[in-house]
């Protein structure tokens, strides 16, 4: 499973996702400087998300190590991590094909391995697809409920991200445990940070990666 | 028309070429694959596995997109959709983007920081996994021994702290998405596997209380 054309088709792939990434970048950036922000502005924007992406990659990283012996090789893990897709999905659905196979790994068997490829790629390909169709629609809506009435537009965005924190929020608190830890000390270090933020203002690019490090690395000395 | 809906016109115009570019760069891998080793799946094997991992994440998919399109923006969206890790991620990166540059979500700037945002984050994960696939694979022991302990843990990591952010701001909006969600979870929902797809119940608890809120006056 290390054929050069599956590793010609995945830089393929990964080039794809920087060009498009690059793409919007610039048009975005373009777009910010006729709106009157500033270069300043929109650096800093590249510089702090670039900053807090470095940690949740680890796990993603950590994951894609953990793929490997499960596709007997690190191009597909890899392939498969650089776009939609995630290292509990990937392993969830390599599992449910080698289960349903009765099979010990799915590499061994090419029949096995290409279910599996075909079951996992287009299984995730809902949000992509309902993208395609709707996205121009559901787009303009948005923008008629902004432009009738724009304080209501933005409450009904934050009211929207507050369903996700308060699934997320309960869902931690009612596995209890260290996960219902892990939010709490997370909170506390991102009040005590961002408070420090107000005095010392360069601090507050670091407030979220800094909480998460700081989460985990408490949890990994409470844990060993 | 304006320039922001030109603007917008532009990147669905584009946003729709690139993402049926990535369906296709997407499908050819299992595709490559089958038509090199002359190995096609089974139709036995095909259905199960689609029984099993399409139906739970069928729905999910579409779910999250109508979710997280409005919080993400057009120009993230689009960006978001094909390379994936959006709770986990780009989401956390545009809302920590917007709040430090002190733009609300679903506004013409929130638009811009926020693709911004969810743009830089894809090229650096990206990068980051290229560099792990060539330099770090090597030293896979180390990883699994220090970091998989408490990598389950990074999301609660991640949420409470952006939480804390945005309670702060909206706490009036946070209060009852929350309760309902830990009552449903605490006595009806057990099965923590299926309780990430009931976002869509904390939405509608969520916007019908901000609405609320909002005729009344109170925010």
């Amino acid at each position: 499973m290390n054929s050069i054309i599956i590793y010609i088709l995945g830089i393929t792939l990964v080039g794809f996702v920087l060009f498009q990434s690059a793409y919007f970048l610039n048009k975005a950036y373009q777009r910010g400087l006729e709106l009157g922000l500033s270069r300043e502005q929109l650096r800093e924007t590249i510089r702090s998300s670039a900053v807090f992406t470095i940690v949740p990659s680890i796990p993603i990283l950590i994951g894609l190590v953990t793929l490997i012996p499960i596709f007997g090789g690190v191009v597909i893990p890899w392939i498969r991590l650089s776009v939609l897709g995630s290292v509990a999905y990937e392993t969830y659905a390599a599992n449910a094909v080698r289960a349903a196979a009765g099979v010990e790994s799915i590499f061994e068997h090419p029949q096995v391995f290409s279910a599996t490829l075909w079951t996992m790629t287009v299984s995730i390909m809902a949000g992509l697809v309902t993208m395609i169709i709707f996205f121009r629609k559901y787009s303009q809506k948005l923008q008629e409920i902004k432009s009738k009435d724009s304080r209501w537009g933005e409450i009904l965005v934050v009211a929207l991200f507050m369903g996700l924190v308060g699934t997320i929020g309960a869902q931690q608190i009612a596995l209890g445990g260290y996960n219902t830890l892990a939010l709490f000390i997370s909170m506390a270090i991102m009040l005590v940070v961002g408070l420090a933020s107000k005095k010392w203002k360069w601090l507050e690019e670091f407030a979220l990666p800094v909480s998460i490090l700081g989460t985990l690395t408490i949890l990994y000395i409470l844990l060993t | 028309m304006n320039t922001q809906e030109q603007y917008l016109k532009t990147l669905h115009h584009a946003g729709l070429r690139f993402s049926l570019a990535a369906v296709v760069l997407m499908i050819s891998i299992p595709l490559a694959y089958s038509l090199i080793t002359g190995a096609w799946p089974t139709a036995d094997l095909l259905l199960i596995g689609f029984m099993t991992v399409g139906v739970i994440y069928l729905p999910i998919g579409i779910i999250e997109f109508f979710n997280y399109a409005p919080m993400l923006g057009v120009g993230g969206t689009y960006i978001a959709e094909v390379t994936g890790n959006i709770a986990n991620m780009k989401l956390p990166a545009a809302l920590n983007a917007m709040k430090q540059a002190n733009v609300e979500p679903g506004t013409d700037e929130g638009e811009i920081i926020s693709a911004i945002a969810i743009a830089t984050s894809s090229i650096i994960t990206t990068i980051v996994i290229l560099i792990g696939v060539l330099v770090l694979v090597p030293f896979q022991g180390f990883f699994i021994t220090y970091l998989q302990p408490v990598a389950v843990y990074m999301i609660p990591a991640i949420f409470g702290a952006l939480g804390v952010v945005f309670i702060a701001r909206h706490w009036r909006l946070s209060i009852l998405p929350t309760v309902v969600m830990l009552a449903l979870f605490l006595f009806v929902v057990k099965d923590d596997s299926i309780r990430p797809a009931l976002i869509p119940v904390a939405s509608i608890v969520s916007i019908a209380s901000a609405r609320y809120f909002f005729k009344k006056g109170w925010i």
